[in-house]
């Protein structure tokens, strides 16, 4: 009878416990609510958190499974995203982003960002990509090359023009000859020169001949030709100077 | 001449000469910062095509408006605030037209696998289907929870630099960070088996 009443009086002791636990519980649920406030803190490890912040989370880590559950989830996820691979771009991508670039408008260039022409120059000689090769033809120099070449055409194509200039290069023919002649007095020196003054001599007699015997029409057929393609062919490099500043 | 290249020249250096007009100046700065935005591009999009458009774009868009990057800040927060502009607005586009949303396209599996570098076929597999997964995950984000997630644990850039770049407070990066997570664990929580 003792014993069982010893018993009886020992139910309810041990229901304590239970009943304990059960605040506690209620204690830790806030206290683990409080942690996982702070884990995101605690994960990005960024000075945020004091250090005495960050050892009562760790050593409430070390009690609390299911917290160090949550954490070790929140690092596994960082760790997937920092394993992903570095991928390489495809290896013409500055090629192709400097191709689609000449298409667009120039950079609006600031009154402060003042470029210094000996350094626009400098670079300009220095730059080596085949998309913006150096400038040999000027807009000036195109249009002195284009005059000469319409004064030429016009003395060749009409009639005046031939008399004059068929008449003027026999005349001139024959003044390099007499100079030629004149010149093989002086040794050495001077019969180089003549020779050189006689092929040339030569050279505009055949120039002559076509012109007197053949006609003047394949001439200047010849000579328009070559005009034509002079002159594309520096448009055609004049395109391709850089956009900007490319107006003059 | 050799000698010379050995030294990098600075970006605001390179900036300068672009405006200027020195093509190779412009070249030298894409080629320097290809890589990252590349990479940055390819996470937000989750393909390599909408990764070389967008990564393209940036560089273009850069070009264009250099005139107004102040010399004394970052190239790379410019060109990754031009890039995640351009990447969100793309994302929020295309969620707003709906004919192509990007979990039915991730449904009909029309995500290329990440490529990985190792030779190894086993672990090149393995790998690739984790970062697979892991990229779909990416994809199932919010446009805004992606760029912050990618420029922190990617790019490896602080709260406070992806405060700048994206011009939003650093209490709403920590917060859309903490959100990405969690939406990350949740989704790669039975995919990788993470206990």
């Amino acid at each position: 009878m003792m014993e069982h009443q010893f018993h009886e009086q020992q139910e309810p002791q041990e229901q304590k416990p239970l009943y304990r636990t059960h605040s506690a519980d209620a204690a830790n649920e806030a206290l683990c609510l409080e942690v996982r406030r702070y884990l995101p803190e605690l994960l990005e490890n960024d000075g945020s958190l004091r250090p005495d912040q960050a050892v009562a989370l760790n050593v409430h880590l070390a009690v609390c499974t299911r917290c160090a559950q949550e954490f070790a989830q929140m690092q596994q996820v960082v760790m997937c995203l920092e394993e992903l691979p570095v991928l390489d771009p495809p290896s013409d991508f500055s090629d192709q982003v400097l191709r689609r670039l000449q298409f667009l408008p120039p950079p609006v260039v600031s009154p402060e960002d003042t470029c210094d022409e000996l350094t626009y120059e400098a670079t300009h000689q220095l730059q080596s990509h085949p998309q913006a090769p150096k400038e040999t033809f000027s807009r000036y120099g195109l249009l002195v090359a284009a005059l000469f070449s319409g004064i030429f055409l016009f003395l060749i194509a009409s009639t005046w023009g031939r008399l004059v200039l068929g008449a003027n290069l026999e005349m001139g023919v024959q003044m390099l000859r007499e100079f030629a002649t004149s010149m093989r007095s002086i040794p050495l020196f001077g019969w180089l020169v003549a020779h050189v003054l006689q092929s040339l001599a030569a050279s505009l007699d055949t120039l002559l001949h076509i012109w007197q015997e053949g006609g003047s029409t394949e001439l200047v057929g010849g000579l328009f030709d070559v005009a034509l393609l002079a002159v594309l062919a520096a448009l055609m490099r004049y395109r391709r100077r850089p956009l900007w500043r490319g107006g003059m | 001449m050799g000698t010379i290249t050995l030294v990098e020249e600075k970006d605001s250096d390179l900036v300068q000469r672009t405006l200027c007009g020195d093509w190779s100046a412009y070249d030298q700065l894409v080629k320097r910062y290809q890589r990252q935005i590349y990479n940055f591009a390819y996470r937000m999009m989750g393909n390599a095509e909408d990764a070389q458009d967008v990564s393209q774009e940036t560089f273009l868009r850069a070009f264009q408006s250099l005139h107004s990057f102040r010399k004394d800040a970052s190239f790379l927060t410019w060109l990754f605030k031009i890039a995640s502009n351009l990447c969100i607005d793309l994302l929020r586009s295309r969620k707003s037209k709906g004919a192509l949303s990007l979990d039915s396209e991730l449904e009909e599996g029309r995500e290329p696998a990440a490529e990985a570098r190792t030779s190894d076929p086993e672990s090149v597999a393995m790998r690739n289907a984790t970062q697979e997964v892991v990229q779909h995950a990416i994809n199932t984000l919010p446009a805004r929870y992606r760029a912050v997630v990618i420029l922190r644990h990617l790019q490896g850039m602080s709260v406070e630099e992806i405060a700048q770049t994206l011009d939003i407070p650093a209490g709403t990066v920590k917060t859309h960070l903490f959100r990405a997570r969690e939406m990350l664990r949740e989704r790669l929580a039975t995919a990788l088996e993470i206990k």
